[in-house]
C-alpha cells in the first residue's frame, strides 16, 4: 500500500492528475445533454423575429444554445424537429424552449411569387437626400413595380439550423463535420493593413448574405506568400463561392469617365422588394435559343458628390431621340471588376441634374422562365452585396476550393477512436509480452490514455479545430510517447540487474538523454511545416508539437516516477 | 582465522592491487571478452562476426532504391507521384453503401472525359470498400463527373467531397514542403551533432535518416502512391521516428559503461526493436480501420518507412558504429588510458599508504574482519 501512497504523493504524479482534471473541465464532457444545438439562425426568419440569435463561430461548442422542447414537447433528434416543421400551419404560434430562455414564435407562410406581363401602381415612401436643404427627407411617390401572383404554397422555413446537441467542448475540424473551405491569394502584394480591410470585408459579405458560422482567416507561407482561408460549415451554394473570389471593384462610367464606384460613393442600397426585383418594364422574355432571360433592378442612392460628378458629365451630352424616347448621347455603363455588367441609356431629363436616386440594372439567363428570374434574383443579390460592401483592395485567386460532405466524417471520427483503444491494448499487450510484468505495461496504458485526454483538453481550452491531419498528429505524439517509456522502462528495468553502483537518477538521466534528443528532433523536424503550406498543415505541425511536449514535460517524467516506485525493491 | 594480522593485510594488498589493475585494464579486458563471449550462436553469431559483410544489405537496398529513384525521374521527369494538392487538379471522394467496380467506373469516366488524366482508386475500411475517389486534372469538371458517377452511385451528388488545388498554389506547396523538408532535415542534423558532439556517429544516424527516406520514397514510387501534401508530413514524421531508434543505439553504445559494445548493441536493439514493434502495430491498426485517405497515406508511409529502418538502425548503423568504436576510437582511447595510468597508480600508492596508517590503528581483529567482508562484498559487486 505504501508504494501506492508514495505514487499519489509523487509532484509529477499529482501534475499529469491536475492537467486531467483541467482537461475534463476544459472539454466539459457531457453525454447526457440533448436536444439540438444552434448552428445558426436565418435573418428574417420567424426564429430571428423572436429575437434567438445566432451564435458567434467563435463559442466553446457546449456554451451554444439549445433547443430543448418546441410547445412542451421534446426535441431530441433532427428527425422529431423535422416532423414538427411538417406539422406547422401559416400564422400557427408556437414556442421553443432553450436551454436558456423560450421563445415564442409564429410560423410565417411562404408563397410561390409569380411575375406577371403587367405593372401596377404602388405608393412607396422613400428617404431623400435634399441637397439644397442638405437633410434627408421622406418622399412619397407612384411607382409602377410589376405586378406579382402569390400563391402560398406553405410555411416557411422557421430559420433554425439545428445539429444535434455536442456532448463536449470539442471542435471538429472542417473535414469532419462537413463545409466549404477556399483558400484565395491576393494577385499582388498587399499591406497588412489592407489585408485586414480585405478580411473583414468577405466576413461582412458572407453575413450580408447570410452566412454566420465562418471563420476567415490570413494565412501565410515560408516565401511570404499570403494567403486569406475562409471556412464555411455546412452545405454551401455555389454562388458564395463565386461572391468570395470576386473584387467587388463596382463603377459606374459614362464615356471612359468614372460617375460613382461601389462603397464609399453609395449611401444605401434598396432590398426590399418595393425598389428591387424583376425589371418591371422589361422583364422577361425568351432569347434565341429557347432559353428565357430576364432584367432585374434595384435603386440606390449615391452620394452629392458622385452625383455633382453625373451632372458635370452629362451636362456636355446631346440629347438624341430613340424609340420616341428622349436620351443622352451616352449611356451609363456599369462595370463589376473590369467586366460590362449593364449599359443603361440616361434620360434627358438628367442632363446636368445631380441626381441621387440611380436605378440599377441587370440581367439573369435560364431555360425557363422561373429559372431565368431564380438567376437574375441571384445575380441582383450578389451585386448588392457588392455594392453595400464595397470593394476589396486587391484582386483575389480562387487557388483552392474543398468541399467536404459530412458523411466521410461521421464514420471517421468513430474509427479514430477505434484505432485509439485498439492500438492502446495491443501496445499494452506487446509491452506485458516483453517484459512480462504489469507494473511496466499497465502505467503505459494509462500514460498512454493520459496523454490523449490532455492534447484533447488543450485543443478544446485554446479552441482548437480537430481535423484529420490533427488527428494523425495525435497519433503519431501518443507513438512516441510510448517508444519514450519504453525506453525508461528499459534504462530502470535491464540496467538493474548488471550493476549495482548506478542508481535510479543515473539511469533515468540516460533515458532522459535519449527523450530530450529525440523530442527535440521531432520539434525541429516539424517546425517548417508549421509555416509552408498556406498554413494548411499548421494543425498537423501543432498537434505533434504540442503531443510530444505533453508527453516530455508531464507524462514521461511521471511515468518514470511510477515505474521507479513499483519496480524498487521493498525496504 | 588462523592467519596473522599481518598475513591477512598482506592479502588484502595483493587483492585491493589486483581489483585495481582489473579496473585499469577494463578496456582491453572488455575487448577480450567479446572473445570469450563467442556462444553465441545462429544468427546472432552472424550478427556479431561477420557485421561488416551484413553490411552489404542495406548498401544494396539503399542502391535498389536510388536506382528505382533515377528510373523515376528518367521516366517521368519527376522523383514522385505528386498528387492534387502538390501539383493541382481536384479529388472527388464519394463514399458508397455497396461495392463499386473501380475499373468499370474508370472505363465510364475515361469514355466521357477523354482528354483528362482521369485515375478512379478506391478505398477501404476492415476491408470493406467504403468511398470511391476519384482523381482528375481538369478543376471544372466536377459536375459532370458526379453526373456521370451517378449511374453506378446514385448517391454521388450529394455526398460527395471534392477538394480542388490551382495548380500554381499547388506547385508553391511542393515547393515549400520540400523546403521543410530540407530545414527539418538540417535542423534535424543539428540537434544530433549537438546532443552527441562528436561527428562521425551523428553522421552515422543522419546518413541513417536519410536512407530511410530514400528506401520509403522509392517504394512508395513502386506502389504508384500519389504523395499529397500529408505525405510530406509522414516523411517529416518519419524522420523523428527513425532518428529515435537511431540515438537510443548511438547513446547506448558511446555513452554506456556496461558490457562490450555488442552487448551494449543488442541491448539496444531489444528496446529499439520494441519500440519499433509498436509502433508498426499502432500504425497498422490504424492503416487497416481507417478509410481517411489522408490517414492511410500517413500511415502506409511511416509503415514502410519503419520497416527499412530496422534494417538500416540495426544492420548499417550497428555495423558502422562497431567498426568506429572497434578501429577508429581505439587509438585515441589507448593514448588516453596510457595518459592517465601514471596518475592513477600514483593514485593507488596513496591509498595504499593512507590504508596502512588506518589498519595500523586498528586495535581489534573483529573490527578488522568487518571491514574485509564488506571490501570482499564490493570486489564481488564489481
Amino acid at each position: 500500500m505504501s508504494k501506492f501512497k508514495k505514487i499519489f504523493t509523487s509532484v509529477r504524479v499529482i501534475l499529469v492528475i491536475v492537467f486531467l482534471v483541467l482537461t475534463v473541465i476544459a472539454i466539459h464532457p457531457n453525454p447526457w445533454a440533448d436536444g439540438l444545438a444552434i448552428r445558426s439562425v436565418a435573418k428574417n426568419s420567424s426564429a430571428a423575429i423572436a429575437g434567438i440569435q445566432s451564435p458567434t463561430p467563435t463559442i466553446p461548442p457546449m456554451s451554444r444554445e439549445r433547443v430543448l422542447m418546441i410547445n412542451n414537447k421534446p426535441i431530441k433528434t433532427l428527425q422529431d424537429y423535422y416532423d414538427f416543421t411538417k406539422t406547422l400551419d401559416v400564422n400557427r404560434t408556437f414556442t421553443i424552449k432553450t436551454n436558456k430562455n423560450i421563445y415564442k414564435l409564429t410560423a410565417l407562410p411562404e408563397y410561390n411569387v409569380t411575375y406577371l406581363n403587367e405593372t401596377e401602381e404602388q405608393l412607396v415612401t422613400e428617404q431623400v437626400f435634399n441637397e439644397t436643404l442638405n437633410q434627408t427627407a421622406n418622399v412619397t411617390k407612384i411607382i409602377s413595380v410589376q405586378k406579382t401572383e402569390k400563391e402560398l404554397i406553405g410555411v416557411e422555413d422557421i430559420g433554425l439550423n439545428l445539429y444535434p446537441a455536442p456532448t463536449n467542448n470539442i471542435r471538429k475540424g472542417l473535414d469532419l463535420i462537413g463545409g466549404s473551405r477556399v483558400v484565395l491569394e491576393p494577385q499582388e502584394e498587399i499591406s497588412q493593413q489592407d489585408m485586414d480591410f480585405t478580411i473583414d470585408n468577405i466576413k461582412q459579405r458572407l453575413n450580408v448574405f447570410g452566412l454566420t458560422d465562418i471563420v476567415v482567416r490570413p494565412a501565410s507561407d515560408l516565401e511570404g506568400n499570403n494567403f486569406i482561408i475562409v471556412e464555411i460549415a455546412g452545405a454551401t451554394k455555389e454562388e458564395v463561392k463565386s461572391l468570395l473570389a470576386s473584387q467587388g471593384k463596382f463603377e459606374a462610367k459614362i464615356a471612359n469617365d468614372t460617375v460613382f464606384r461601389g462603397g464609399k460613393d453609395i449611401t444605401y442600397v434598396c432590398r426590399s422588394p418595393e425598389c428591387s426585383g424583376i425589371d418591371t418594364r422589361q422583364g422577361c422574355g425568351q432569347i434565341s435559343g429557347g432559353s428565357w432571360a430576364c432584367r432585374f433592378r434595384f435603386s440606390i442612392a449615391i452620394s452629392p458628390e458622385a452625383a455633382q460628378r453625373q451632372a458635370d458629365l452629362t451636362e456636355k451630352l446631346e440629347v438624341i431621340i430613340e424609340q420616341d424616347q428622349n436620351y443622352l448621347s451616352e449611356s451609363l455603363f456599369l462595370y463589376l471588376d473590369d467586366e460590362l455588367v449593364d449599359e443603361l441609356k440616361i434620360g434627358a431629363e438628367l442632363k446636368g441634374n445631380p441626381v441621387t436616386d440611380i436605378s440599377i440594372s441587370g440581367s439573369g439567363t435560364g431555360q425557363t422562365q422561373q429559372a431565368a428570374i431564380a438567376d437574375s434574383l441571384k445575380n441582383m443579390k450578389r451585386l448588392q452585396t457588392i455594392l453595400i460592401t464595397g470593394s476589396l483592395p486587391v484582386k483575389l485567386d480562387m487557388v483552392k476550393v474543398d468541399t467536404i460532405s459530412p458523411t466521410l466524417g461521421e464514420t471517421f471520427i468513430k474509427n479514430a477512436l477505434l484505432i485509439a483503444l485498439i492500438s492502446t491494448v495491443c501496445v499494452t499487450l506487446i509491452v506485458f509480452i516483453r517484459y512480462r510484468k504489469l507494473v511496466v505495461s499497465i502505467p503505459i496504458m494509462i500514460i498512454m490514455l493520459s496523454e490523449l485526454l490532455i492534447m484533447l483538453g488543450i485543443a478544446a481550452l485554446i479552441g482548437w479545430n480537430l481535423d484529420v491531419a490533427a488527428i494523425a498528429g495525435i497519433i503519431i505524439s501518443i507513438g512516441t510517447g510510448v517508444n519514450d517509456q519504453i525506453v525508461i522502462a528499459d534504462e530502470t528495468l535491464s540496467g538493474g540487474t548488471k550493476v549495482k553502483y548506478t542508481n535510479w537518477k543515473d539511469r533515468l538521466g540516460k533515458a532522459f538523454f535519449i527523450i530530450f534528443t529525440a523530442y527535440f528532433t521531432i520539434v525541429v523536424a516539424m517546425l517548417p511545416l508549421w509555416f509552408a503550406g498556406a498554413g494548411l498543415l499548421k494543425g498537423f505541425a501543432l498537434t505533434t508539437i504540442l503531443g510530444v511536449t505533453v508527453g516530455v514535460l508531464i507524462t514521461r517524467p511521471a511515468y518514470a516516477k511510477i515505474v521507479e516506485i513499483l519496480c524498487a525493491k521493498e525496504d | 582465522m588462523s592467519l596473522s594480522r599481518r598475513e591477512r593485510r598482506e592479502q588484502r594488498k595483493k587483492l585491493l592491487k589486483e581489483q585495481r589493475l582489473k579496473q585499469l585494464k577494463s578496456l582491453e579486458e572488455q575487448e577480450k571478452k567479446v572473445e570469450k563471449k563467442s556462444e553465441y550462436k545462429g544468427l546472432l553469431k552472424i550478427y556479431d562476426k561477420h557485421y561488416l559483410k551484413l553490411l552489404i544489405i542495406p548498401i544494396l537496398i539503399l542502391i535498389l532504391a536510388i536506382g528505382a529513384i533515377v528510373y523515376q525521374v528518367a521516366t517521368t521527369g519527376d522523383f514522385m507521384n505528386k498528387g492534387v494538392s502538390l501539383k493541382g487538379g481536384m479529388v472527388i471522394t464519394i463514399p458508397v453503401q455497396n461495392e463499386v467496380s473501380v475499373t468499370e467506373l474508370e472505363k465510364i469516366l475515361k469514355s466521357a472525359f477523354p482528354n483528362d488524366d482521369l485515375e478512379v482508386r478506391s478505398t477501404a475500411e476492415f476491408g470493406v470498400q467504403k468511398a470511391i475517389i476519384i482523381t482528375t486534372d481538369n478543376m471544372n469538371s466536377e459536375k459532370e463527373i458526379l453526373a456521370s458517377a451517378s449511374v453506378l452511385i446514385p448517391n454521388a451528388k450529394d455526398e460527395a467531397s471534392s477538394e480542388t488545388t490551382g495548380s500554381s498554389l499547388g506547385s508553391g506547396f511542393f515547393k515549400q514542403t520540400m523546403i521543410a523538408m530540407l530545414i527539418a532535415f538540417v535542423c534535424m542534423s543539428l540537434v544530433v551533432l549537438i546532443s552527441f558532439r562528436t561527428f562521425i556517429p551523428s553522421m552515422m544516424v543522419i546518413i541513417c535518416v536519410l536512407a530511410d527516406i530514400l528506401e520509403t520514397l522509392a517504394v512508395v514510387n513502386l506502389l504508384g502512391i500519389r504523395i499529397s501534401t500529408a505525405g510530406i508530413a509522414a516523411f517529416l514524421m518519419l524522420i523523428g521516428y527513425s532518428v529515435d531508434t537511431d540515438i537510443l543505439l548511438t547513446s547506448r553504445v558511446l555513452r554506456g559503461k556496461e558490457g562490450t559494445v555488442f552487448e551494449r548493441t543488442l541491448s539496444a536493439a531489444k528496446t529499439g526493436l520494441l519500440m519499433t514493434l509498436t509502433a508498426i502495430t499502432a500504425v497498422g491498426i490504424g492503416l487497416f480501420i481507417t478509410s481517411s485517405s489522408t490517414i492511410k497515406e500517413i500511415m502506409t508511409i511511416i509503415l514502410i518507412g519503419l520497416i527499412f529502418d530496422i534494417v538500416n538502425t540495426w544492420i548499417q548503423n550497428v555495423a558502422l558504429l562497431r567498426y568506429y568504436v572497434e578501429h577508429m576510437k581505439k587509438p585515441k582511447a589507448k593514448e588516453k588510458a596510457e595518459e592517465a595510468e601514471p596518475e592513477r597508480a600514483e593514485e593507488i600508492e596513496e591509498q595504499e599508504a593512507a590504508e596502512s596508517v588506518q589498519e595500523a590503528e586498528e586495535a581489534e581483529d573483529e573490527a578488522d574482519e568487518k571491514t574485509e567482508e564488506s571490501r570482499d562484498e564490493t570486489a564481488k559487486g564489481d
